[in-house]
């Protein structure tokens, strides 16, 4: 399978471990991935707030370069937020003539043209087909036996519900299924789909605070070991932040957070720093150490 | 809702405002009236405990033409746009499309959202430099400086961890830079 991956801005900063996690486990189960030329930022739904246009002509860009790769290739990109933006704008750019037309003349100022047919994946369905779930089982080499996950999967990985959406809004089975592969227990986690809080932590920490909190508790309560996520954004938050809840709420959580490229990792052999767990504000060492994976 | 009816006086109230939204919100705006005020979008909202109208009571006030309190409630900026309310909703109203067009609209309008509006120029501001987005270049910029030196120690566990880097991320060309100059010049235009 080949496609043309696109990292997204936090690959370079908070979600750099993720980036890292998927390119590695990527070329152990023989994916490749195409870094599309001189990306640039999706537009995000900030964007989208400030100027609809503007927001779909940033994403178009890519997208008009992921089409210059050549036939039949498909986007496949780690970061939710790019995930749902760039399928957003794809929709428009389908069904908005004028959207359409805005666009058409922004890309043609910087000499582009994109027609719209890409398909658009999130990294956590490509490496969740019944495909790719067979071949990761058969490269297992250290199962994640007995280690308890709450399978968090945020928001927009799932939502908005788009024609070709992958998993459920409401009760999404993806994370589930993959963590029985490797051979962990994925708990029954009543959060699994509530928002983090996203952005809001930069504009209204305090409500950022307990919307993370509550995720935190919960998992806990769930029976949770460590949460494993899709989104580099909630990754920020659950763990970088956790310190910052622990000490608003008087409240120790110690809740190591894994991206799910990184657990995948584990099970296939490969060293947590190669897959940059020590990147993490919270250790996952003595976790790990107690179950015996990655050592 | 006989709490807010209290509060709202009538040079508050524009008899056009749901039909302003119907109208940005194209066909998504034809299920606006059809909110039957069940309350399973506030029942689903994970950031209602901080509102101070709840996304039920946003809706009865854009029926009621209540345009100043929507715009200066509290409700839409803490919208996370997580789209809960959207897939729920039993009536198909796309709530978060709804919460968008009033952020839009309060963008627009220097009475209302004035410390709110940073953090959208300060973003776009940023992509349009480096046409890439920078979370920590975002950070400082909207911070006051204060603020910034609090979390220095914090800002250090991060630097070592390489979560953030001391010169901004940027992409190589400036073709950001000249797709928002054109679109953003266009609007101008037709205004």
């Amino acid at each position: 399978m080949r496609y043309a991956y696109y990292p997204g801005c936090s690959s370079h900063t908070s979600g750099k471990e993720y980036d890292r996690s998927f390119r590695l486990i990527a070329k152990a189960l023989d994916i490749e991935l195409v870094e599309v030329p001189d990306w640039t930022c999706c537009g995000s739904h900030v964007t989208y707030v400030f100027n609809p246009a503007l927001a779909a002509s940033l994403s178009a860009r890519n997208l008009a370069l992921v089409e210059k790769m050549g036939e039949g290739i498909e986007v496949v990109t780690g970061c939710s937020g790019c995930y749902q933006t760039l399928k957003r704008s794809n929709d428009l750019l389908k069904h908005d003539a004028n959207i359409q037309a805005k666009v058409k003349e922004a890309l043609e100022a910087v000499n582009l043209s994109y027609n719209a047919n890409l398909k658009i994946h999130h990294a956590l369905e490509a490496l969740t087909t019944q495909e790719a779930l067979d071949t990761i089982s058969k490269k297992i080499t250290k199962p994640l036996k007995g280690l308890k996950v709450a399978p968090y999967y945020g928001c927009a990985v799932v939502r908005p519900k788009f024609e070709d959406s992958f998993d459920d809004p409401e009760n999404p089975q993806s994370i589930d299924r993959l963590m029985k592969v490797l051979g962990a227990e994925p708990v029954p986690y009543i959060d699994k789909t509530r928002c983090c809080g996203g952005v809001l932590i930069m504009k209204h920490e305090r409500v950022g605070l307990e919307m993370i909190r509550r995720l935190l508790a919960n998992a806990k309560q769930a029976g949770a070991e460590c949460i494993v996520t899709p989104c580099a954004l909630c990754h920020l938050n659950l763990d970088i932040m956790q310190p910052k809840v622990e000490q608003a709420f008087k409240q120790r959580f110690n809740m190591p957070i894994f991206f799910f490229t990184q657990l995948i990792g584990l099970a296939l052999g490969l060293k947590p720093t190669e897959l940059g767990l020590d990147k993490h504000m919270v250790s996952s060492v003595s976790l790990l150490q107690s179950k015996g994976v990655g050592v | 809702m006989s709490l807010i009816t209290r509060k709202i006086t009538p040079d508050m109230m524009d008899p056009n405002f749901e039909s302003t939204i119907r109208k940005r919100l194209g066909e998504k705006g034809e299920k606006v009236p059809l909110c039957f005020q069940c309350g399973v979008c506030s029942g689903s909202c994970p950031v209602a405990f901080a509102m101070d109208y709840t996304p039920r009571q946003i809706m009865e006030l854009i029926k009621l033409g209540a345009k100043d309190l929507v715009l200066n409630s509290s409700t839409i900026w803490l919208c996370a746009a997580c789209y809960s309310c959207s897939v729920r909703c039993p009536q198909g109203v796309d709530l978060k499309q709804v919460m968008e067009t009033l952020k839009e609209i309060a963008l627009e309008d220097p009475k209302y959202s004035r410390a709110e509006k940073a953090f959208y120029e300060k973003f776009i501001e940023v992509v349009r430099k480096n046409g890439r987005m920078d979370e920590v270049a975002l950070y400082v910029k909207l911070m006051p400086k204060s603020a910034v030196m609090r979390n220095l120690g914090f800002g250090l566990k991060l630097y070592q961890r390489g979560k953030i880097k001391l010169s901004p991320a940027k992409s190589s060309n400036d073709q950001v830079a000249k797709i928002s100059e054109k679109v953003l010049a266009k609007e101008v235009h037709q205004q």
